[in-house]
């Protein structure tokens, strides 16, 4: 401790690089924080005690084929299921492109069940919702992006389907995800018989609530096994995997941030290595003045080690705290259009970020920091930077 | 008479410049005893530096034994060296060497942080130092905000914080005006005439040298005859 009020006088010596090299390393840390951050919300989307026991049942082929409705029947009569949901994702356009968000039809008559604490509203919303055929519910988050009310008219121009919907708002929920609309499969099921000519009769996916966390993958088994031999054999596996194949689709998103946030250390460590060097050549004398003195060469790396660290600790503290308390103040969920409920810069992220800022100054000190600690008393002291 | 405090016997230093090979040492023999004032005087090149920086236990002989307050300097590795530096040893430079970002005070307390003196006790000391030196009203400054000698008074001042066994002055008064280098003058003797400090100066400058009650004249790497050791 009696070194620290010489450690960072050395650390300020030059203030003007000081500041840009922390400022540099702070940026970047950010970005590397931001980038983690993403990587951690898509590999581990919001969990509650629902979702824990929710399926989802697609065709096997891909999420693109569907499934007959008659599915939703056979799966309810499976061992371990509580409540099935036919859904269906309708990609409409709200006004205009650029207000996207998710949109499904669903059979209501288990949506309650299913979704649980996740869709919650009062009860007199949730009567009217499912007693009105082109009645829809959105969550707080999307009515309050475009100020609606209940009772509001929702226009929804079909992109997938050749079908528009004409919907009345008749209940607002709150829950993990406030960023989506659900209207009824019937009235979906019915505009889109009207296209055919008959009768649909089909949903996307089928939302599964199982009885127990134990019986999830006992009841998806049982499931794919039912319709293993029939035309639309299906692929049924748990929400959370279910969203992380969802995402598999993006690419290898973990190998793209992964990359960009090496990327982003290796510069850091270019950029800090060059200054700390800079800054260690310029002292070399002083360096033999100190030796001179009676420091010890592993008092001299301890000294320039921690000069180093301090700077980069420091900068990487003030990025990656600088990326939680910002985003902690951002709705995400709104800026992302319900692509990301939350963004949590967690405490493990901010525990890499600093051990990150550890290692670029001890990477970027190493060399320099060894080196003048063995340079002969001698030498140093006849060095003129 | 006492023994030696430093005790030199057939010291050599050479240096390896490229292919070729210089002798800046050559087989010097020395005794400086306790209390000694002694000037080390020679034109540039003749080792006078060399040998000085040998004694501080900064730079290694090639050959030859040098023994200080009866410890042998080559049997010491670079850590023991350097912790012998900071008991033994107050070095003052030619450019003074002040530490810029630290205030007079701070620059002295250097060498003390290296032992397990309190804070109490390093304030005390240095203190002490600055007002042999004469500078307690300086004690907050900067070195730049320091004449040359006021820097030079610092820098002995950091030489002595640690009450050493010898002080050694490697041209002390070389970037000094006449004022100030009597000022740094005086501050020598008096460290060596009312504490007892011994102490070993190399200077170009007569003027320096009829401060010391020793003189040795260094040529070539050797002693010469009629300055081998003048007692004044």
């Amino acid at each position: 401790m009696k070194f620290l009020p010489f450690l960072l006088r050395n650390v300020f010596r030059n203030r003007r690089r000081t500041v840009l090299t922390v400022t540099s390393i702070a940026v970047s840390l950010f970005l590397v924080a931001t980038l983690l951050t993403v990587l951690s919300e898509l590999n581990e989307p919001p969990s509650t005690p629902d979702s824990a026991l929710r399926l989802i049942s697609r065709h096997k082929v891909s999420l693109a084929n569907i499934l007959p409705k008659a599915h939703q029947a056979k799966i309810r009569s499976v061992p371990g299921v509580k409540g099935v949901c036919g859904s269906m994702w309708y990609g409409g356009v709200y006004k205009d492109p650029s207000n996207f968000f998710a949109q499904f039809a669903l059979t209501t008559d288990d949506m309650m069940e299913v979704y649980g604490n996740d869709v919650v509203m009062s009860e007199a919303e949730k009567q009217a919702f499912l007693k009105e055929r082109t009645a829809c519910v959105a969550g707080r988050k999307l009515a309050k992006r475009f100020n609606w009310k209940l009772g509001e008219k929702i226009f929804l121009k079909g992109t997938v389907f050749p079908f528009n919907a004409e919907l009345t708002l008749r209940g607002i929920y709150e829950g993990p995800d406030e960023s989506s609309l659900f209207f009824h499969w019937e009235y979906f099921n019915e505009g889109m018989s009207k296209e055919f000519g008959g009768t649909a009769d089909f949903c996307g996916f089928y939302v599964i609530k199982a009885e127990s966390a134990e019986a999830v993958p006992i009841v998806a088994e049982k499931i794919d096994a039912l319709f293993r031999n029939t035309t639309a054999p299906t692929k049924t596996e748990s929400e959370k995997s279910f969203i992380l194949g969802f995402i598999s689709m993006l690419g290898n998103v973990q190998l793209l941030i992964t990359s960009i946030c090496s990327g982003v250390i290796f510069a850091i460590v270019l950029v800090a290595a060059n200054t700390i060097a800079m800054s260690i050549r310029e002292r070399t004398r002083e360096i033999g003045i100190l030796k001179a003195l009676g420091f010890r060469r592993s008092q001299i790396l301890f000294l320039l080690l921690s000069e180093a660290i301090f700077i980069t600790l420091g900068g990487s503290l003030i990025g990656s705290w600088g990326a939680r308390l910002l985003y902690s103040s951002i709705d995400f969920s709104a800026v992302t259009a319900g692509f990301f409920q939350r963004f949590y810069v967690t405490p493990e992220t901010l525990t890499l970020c600093a051990l990150i800022g550890l290692g670029v100054g001890v990477v970027s000190a190493g060399v320099p920091a060894w080196q003048a600690s063995r340079r002969p008393v001698v030498d140093a002291l006849r060095r003129v930077v | 008479m006492s023994e030696p405090l430093i005790e030199i016997s057939a010291l050599s230093k050479v240096f390896q410049r490229d292919s070729v090979e210089v002798r800046a040492l050559d087989r010097v023999d020395m005794q400086v005893f306790p209390g000694d004032f002694v000037c080390l005087m020679g034109p540039s090149g003749s080792g006078k530096s060399t040998l000085l920086n040998i004694i501080a236990g900064v730079d290694r002989p090639s050959e030859g034994s040098v023994i200080v307050a009866g410890e042998s300097l080559n049997e010491m590795s670079e850590d023991e060296l350097a912790a012998w530096r900071n008991h033994h040893v107050g070095f003052v430079f030619q450019h003074f060497n002040l530490i810029p970002v630290l205030t007079a005070f701070e620059n002295v307390e250097l060498p003390l942080l290296l032992t397990s003196l309190s804070k109490k006790e390093r304030r005390e000391h240095v203190t002490t130092a600055m007002e042999l030196v004469g500078l307690t009203d300086r004690m907050d400054h900067y070195p730049r905000q320091l004449s040359g000698g006021q820097e030079q008074r610092v820098a002995i001042a950091r030489a002595i914080v640690t009450d050493p066994t010898c002080v050694l002055a490697d041209e002390p008064t070389g970037d000094l005006d006449a004022h100030s280098a009597r000022e740094v003058l005086e501050v020598l003797k008096g460290l060596n005439e009312q504490f007892k400090k011994t102490i070993m100066m190399v200077t170009h400058d007569p003027h320096a040298a009829a401060y010391a009650s020793t003189r040795y004249q260094l040529e070539k790497g050797v002693f010469s005859k009629e300055g081998a050791r003048q007692t004044v």
